[in-house]
């Protein structure tokens, strides 16, 4: 999967707490993403099977609100979102041997 | 007014959101909206909204060819035949047998209101998007076009206000038909509308009058309790109580202004009550009582 910079905030994000359930608020604030950025995002890192969408388990009647759409890193995804960040971690540090600029409209 | 407008937003962006995911991301985005604006959150809201409303989706480009298509047509398009109908109108008055003046502009009141008609039935082919964005694709290039014209007929300093004035008034009136269409009372709306583009209409045309004379001694035959009559007079060339000189002045002053405002009033209420789409679908999902019914 390309790891762009927002993808790479997103999955950051959901890394601070892997075993938890994640809305798009929440994550929007977390990653510091605008709702057009984050939500293709959580689109694509769904189809690749790294998350699970489920609904929130509430009645909108008593709660006074719908119900959420929760995201949660599925065990794959937790594998390689670590690792996707790790490899960036590395070629972004100076003097590593995997280093190099990054390029081509944010995608590392 | 923010909350309609963030609204109208979202159904843009679920309507462009590839059709597998459709409701899904309606009811998605429905709930985070509901949230912000619970918390009164109203400027994130709409950055939420528009954010969404103008994103790249995956399978669905920024800007599919035909959604341009129908955007150009209803904003550029549209206006363009309202002009073209109107000058038809004009051609067509004067390949009528010779007459007086008066009937002659008679004779153009029914081929403007024909062609309102016309336009109108265009307008319900052609409307495309939310409530609230049909009625800025309509309200804004209508103003441009028509005191673009007009000001080409006349002196701008006088008429552009003057299509402001009646684009402004019209902008409030389709607020209201659109909102009595919704609810389901089609008659209702469409009273609204007509009856409402009529009153702009009239309001307009006084304005143009005042600012046509301003700093110019009033003809004694032009008299101000009689302002109602002016636009009903001036657009059928019947005097309807004006003396024969005081309907010659109006009609004279008001130039192509009534036509205008009545092709565009056509294709507005075509655009905005004509075959309007599913009131509110997420509402289904919301108790009542949230911030979508403030």
């Amino acid at each position: 999967m390309r790891i762009t910079v927002p993808t790479a905030r997103v999955l950051a994000a959901l890394l601070a707490d892997p075993d938890a359930d994640h809305y798009g608020l929440e994550l929007m604030q977390a990653a510091g993403l605008a709702s057009g950025t984050l939500y293709p995002i959580l689109r694509r890192l769904t189809e690749a099977g790294w998350l699970t969408a489920s609904w929130e388990d509430v009645d909108p009647a008593e709660a006074g609100r719908p119900a959420r759409r929760y995201y949660r890193l599925t065990a794959e995804g937790a594998t390689e979102a670590r690792r996707a960040l790790a490899e960036l971690r590395a070629q972004t540090t100076p003097g590593s041997p995997l280093g190099r600029p990054a390029t081509g409209g944010g995608a590392w | 007014m923010s909350d309609r407008l963030a609204r109208a937003l979202l159904d843009l962006a679920v309507r462009r959101s590839p059709a597998d995911v459709q409701d899904d991301n309606r009811r998605e985005w429905d709930a985070e909206l509901y949230a912000l604006s619970a918390e009164g959150r109203t400027t994130q809201a709409l950055r939420f909204a528009a954010s969404l409303a103008v994103a790249r989706h995956r399978n669905g480009p920024l800007l599919t060819g035909r959604g341009v298509w129908h955007a150009v047509r209803l904003i550029v398009v549209a206006p363009v035949t309202v002009i073209v109908l109107l000058a038809a109108s004009l051609v067509a008055m004067s390949l009528a047998p010779p007459t007086s003046t008066g009937s002659a502009t008679s004779l153009m009141a029914i081929f403007v209101a024909v062609a309102a008609v016309l336009l109108a039935a265009l307008g319900r082919v052609w409307a495309a998007g939310g409530p609230l964005l049909r009625i800025v694709a309509v309200v804004v290039p209508g103003f441009a076009v028509s005191a673009l014209i007009s000001s080409w007929v006349g002196p701008p300093a006088d008429h552009v206000p003057t299509h402001a004035m009646f684009f402004g008034l019209f902008a409030v009136v389709l607020v209201l038909a659109s909102r009595l269409a919704r609810a389901g009372r089609g008659v209702a709306a469409w009273t609204t509308g007509i009856l409402g583009a009529l009153l702009a209409a009239s309001v307009a045309t006084v304005l143009l009058l005042w600012l046509s004379l301003l700093g110019t001694p009033l003809p004694e035959t032009v008299v101000w309790s009689q302002a109602a009559l002016w636009f009903p007079s001036a657009y059928t060339g019947l005097p309807l109580g004006l003396s024969e000189d005081g309907a010659w002045w109006v009609a004279d002053l008001t130039e192509f202004d009534p036509y205008l405002f009545v092709g565009f009033a056509g294709l507005a209420l075509g655009v905005v009550l004509g075959r309007l789409a599913h009131p509110v679908a997420a509402t289904d999902a919301l108790p009542s009582g949230g911030p979508r019914g403030r």
